[in-house]
């Protein structure tokens, strides 16, 4: 057994004397994702990196109590587990091909991605028109309301217009308004982040998992 | 420097679906700047959601302030809502990068910053290691701590230091509890030289605890030796965090059995180590208190 594989295997008998979820567990687990990543069998293919997180949920979840280090050594165990996933990847990516458009098409002898060939454009979002509004609207008056202490022109409402899409530099803000920037942005995050939060999520603006 | 960043970055794999979502953000944005900086920054906390989700430490995104469309115009934000405890802050940097960017309106409301380094070509991630606390704008690289001091940061947060009775007759017999390391196990190589650490008496192997001071990390070692005479001669070192020095104005007190202050030090920022020397008989209780602003931590001792 060579001496990373004997260091492997201590370190999951040092993880599995630990309940899930606690410290030290967290630390050896570390540790082996660490040492066995460059030991991975590899492949070039899209879905690889798909088939090695699939591996490591396999391995923290069930390294204790399935993996018997009298069958192999940590690497070998985890590179089987991996093969297989990258065969059901494949196999799933072949009955996708069965019953869809291929996504590579040949061009002039040279494959090509259909996906990847649509060229990736960003979509205009009139969300930043929309905070924009209503911040100028300021319907309750609050946003202009709230500023930095002694400083009533230094207000959320003109912060959130000025930092809206990272516009101007925390660096010219400061400069402009004598506020050093620690102040500026811990402000910003108090008072203005806070109700941009609750805006986004009055209006619905959070993302799905 | 304790280790290089090359011996403790930890190789995480960059999935399909979190291109996509990361393609997906950045295409919401109005110009090139955002575009990528959302792409990163949604790619570096997808990286670690997910290992945080092998560590089985639940976080949420939807919670996350990166989630929520209206801060992502507004704020560089790459923060992760550890559940319990707060928003981790995950920031991306690429191949060869030797520093990282902390805007300043990710300064406050952060239990950590971890920083992610995308290999894009390669589709992996590095999480390079974390640093507790940013005050700044620029964060180089070889500052940051290890993953696993990482994991032990967030634990520190959930489970408030136990503040269990240390008996020191039972370590003189060698029966020292799970809850204490060893000094080498918890300082750097240059804090362990002989011209600092051991200028006085303690060893690699002194026993000694991590505490942490709202995101500080400084370090309580105690030596317990018998005496002829059946006393025991106890020394105390407080060390500071493996990246400088104990705050200023960190009180390293000893108290005696109600509770009175009997001895106390303050931190000036300068000192290599904090130390206080006591004798105490059989039965004898004191603790050590370690106070920074309003954070007091405890230990109790028992001879």
């Amino acid at each position: 057994m060579s001496e990373l594989d004997q260091q492997l295997r201590e370190l999951v008998i040092a993880a599995c004397k630990h309940p899930p979820g606690s410290a030290p567990r967290q630390r050896n687990l570390t540790r082996v994702i660490r040492l066995v990543s460059p030991k991975l069998w590899h492949e070039n293919v899209p879905y690889y990196q798909d088939a090695v997180q699939q591996t490591w949920v396999y391995f923290c979840r069930h390294i204790c109590g399935n993996y018997n280090p009298e069958l192999g050594s940590v690497p070998t165990w985890l590179n089987a587990f991996l093969k297989f996933r990258l065969l059901d990847f494949r196999n799933a990516t072949q009955n996708d091909a069965i019953t869809r458009v291929p996504s590579q098409i040949e061009r002039d002898g040279e494959v090509i991605d259909r996906i990847e060939a649509i060229p990736a454009k960003p979509v205009a979002d009139p969300l930043w028109e929309a905070v924009e509004a209503w911040a100028r609207a300021d319907v309750t008056g609050e946003l202009k309301s709230l500023h930095i202490k002694g400083h009533p022109e230094v207000n959320a409402q003109m912060l959130i217009l000025r930092r809206l899409l990272s516009e101007t530099k925390w660096k010219d803000l400061a400069d402009e308004f004598g506020v050093g920037i620690p102040a500026l942005s811990s402000f910003y995050q108090r008072q203005c982040m806070l109700r941009l939060r609750n805006f986004g999520k009055s209006e619905g603006y959070i993302d799905s998992n | 420097m304790t280790q290089s960043i090359d011996d403790f970055a930890l190789p995480l794999p960059i999935t399909q679906i979190i291109r996509q979502t990361a393609q997906e953000f950045a295409n919401q944005q109005p110009n090139p700047q955002k575009l990528e900086q959302v792409r990163l920054n949604t790619l570096a906390v997808l990286v670690v959601h997910n290992y945080l989700q092998l560590m089985e430490i639940p976080s949420s995104l939807t919670a996350s302030d990166s989630w929520n469309r209206v801060l992502r115009l507004c704020a560089d934000v790459a923060d992760l809502q550890v559940l319990g405890l707060g928003r981790l802050e995950c920031r991306p940097v690429l191949p060869n990068q030797t520093l990282c960017r902390v805007p300043p309106e990710t300064w406050s409301d952060r239990i950590g910053y971890v920083v992610v380094e995308l290999d894009e070509a390669a589709e992996t991630a590095q999480l390079l290691g974390f640093v507790p606390r940013a005050t700044t704008e620029t964060l180089l690289l070889n500052q940051l701590r290890s993953p696993e001091e990482l994991l032990d940061h967030l634990a520190a947060l959930r489970h408030p230091q136990p503040s269990l009775v240390a008996n020191l007759s039972q370590w003189i017999q060698g029966a020292i509890d799970e809850s204490w390391q060893t000094l080498e196990e918890l300082l750097n190589p240059a804090q362990l030289s002989p011209a600092i650490a051991f200028r006085g008496r303690l060893g690699t192997q002194t026993p000694s605890k991590r505490i942490d001071l709202n995101g500080v990390a400084a370090v309580l070692a105690v030596d317990a030796r018998p005496l002829a005479d059946e006393s025991t001669d106890i020394c105390l070192q407080l060390h500071p965090p493996i990246d400088g020095f104990l705050p200023i104005g960190t009180r390293f007190s000893v108290l005696n059995e109600v509770g009175e202050v009997e001895l106390e030090t303050t931190a000036t920022g300068t000192e290599d180590f904090l130390e206080w020397q006591v004798e105490c008989t059989s039965g004898d209780r004191f603790s050590v208190q370690v106070s920074l602003n309003e954070v007091h931590i405890t230990q109790d001792f028992i001879i």
